[in-house]
C-alpha cells in the first residue's frame, strides 16, 4: 500500500497513516487544524492503518505537498507529546 | 569510508527508504530525530514497532538530497544516546523535582522555636551614600510636561 498517493483528476490525496507508529489522537488532531486550507476526510482502522484524504479548498495549495505536510505535522506532534 | 548505500538504506528517484531495528533504535528515538529533518525533508515513517520500522525521506530541495540519510543516521545517534542517559538519570531528576515542589515544611522538624539569629528581620532600605550627586534628578522639579510634547 502506498503511503502517499496522489489523484490528479480529482485534486486530492491520500495519506496511509500506521496508527502503530502514529498515535490516533495525533492524526485527528493536525485533521483539525488542515480543515482551514483543505477539505479532510478520516477513515480506516483504528487498530491498523487510517486513511486520511485531504483535498485542498484552494487551488494554489499544491496536492502532493499537502499530504507530505500533513505527515510531517503529525510527527512534530508526535515528538512534543514524547519526553525526549 | 562509508558505504553510500548500505543495506539498510535504499536509494529512489526523489527518496531514500531507510531500515530500522527498533531495538537498537527506539520509536521515541526515531520520532526525535525524523522530527529534527522536517525543515530539510518530509518524512514518512511505516512499519511495525516491534520489528522493522521504514522511514523515508523525501528532500524538499532537490539541492540538499546529498548524504540527508547519512545526516538521519547521525540525528539518531545523536538521539539514542541522549535517550539513554536521560533514562539513566530519571530517579535523580524525579527526585529533585519531586523535592522542590515538596509542600512540606522542613523547619518545623528541626525545632519548634528558630533561634534568634535566624529570624527574620524586617527588611530596611539601605542609604546609598552619594558623594557626587547622581542619585538627585536633574529634570527641573516644575517643569511641566506640557513642554515635553513640544
Amino acid at each position: 500500500m502506498q503511503r502517499v498517493s496522489i489523484d490528479q483528476k480529482k485534486n486530492t490525496v491520500l495519506v496511509n497513516l500506521s496508527t502503530k507508529i502514529y498515535k490516533i489522537d495525533k492524526i485527528l488532531k493536525v485533521a483539525q487544524t488542515f480543515t482551514e486550507a483543505c477539505w479532510v476526510n478520516v477513515s480506516g482502522d483504528v487498530d491498523g492503518a487510517v486513511q486520511v484524504k485531504l483535498k485542498p479548498k484552494s487551488k494554489d495549495i499544491s496536492t502532493k505537498k499537502v499530504g507530505y505536510e500533513f505527515l510531517n505535522h503529525v510527527l512534530a506532534e508526535m515528538k512534543i507529546s514524547e519526553d525526549i | 569510508m562509508m558505504e553510500k548505500s548500505s543495506k539498510n538504506i535504499q536509494h529512489r528517484k526523489e527518496r531514500v527508504l531507510m531500515s530500522i531495528n527498533p531495538k537498537i533504535y527506539p520509536l521515541e528515538v526515531i520520532h526525535a530525530a525524523a522530527y529534527s529533518m522536517i525543515d530539510r525533508a518530509y518524512v514518512i515513517l511505516d512499519g511495525d514497532p516491534a520489528e522493522e520500522i521504514i522511514v523515508e525521506l523525501i528532500p524538499k530541495d532537490k539541492k540538499c538530497k546529498k548524504d540527508i540519510e547519512l545526516e538521519f543516521s547521525n540525528e539518531l545517534l545523536n538521539y539514542a544516546v541522549y535517550y539513554n542517559q536521560a533514562r539513566m538519570n530519571k530517579e535523580a531528576r524525579d527526585s529533585i523535582i519531586k523535592r522542590v515542589f515538596s509542600t512540606h515544611d522542613q523547619t518545623s522538624e528541626i525545632s519548634e522555636e528558630p533561634a534568634a539569629e535566624d529570624v527574620e528581620k524586617p527588611e530596611v532600605l539601605e542609604t546609598v551614600e552619594d558623594p557626587l550627586g547622581i542619585a538627585k534628578p536633574w529634570t527641573p522639579k516644575n517643569k511641566k510636561v506640557d513642554e515635553c510634547k513640544e
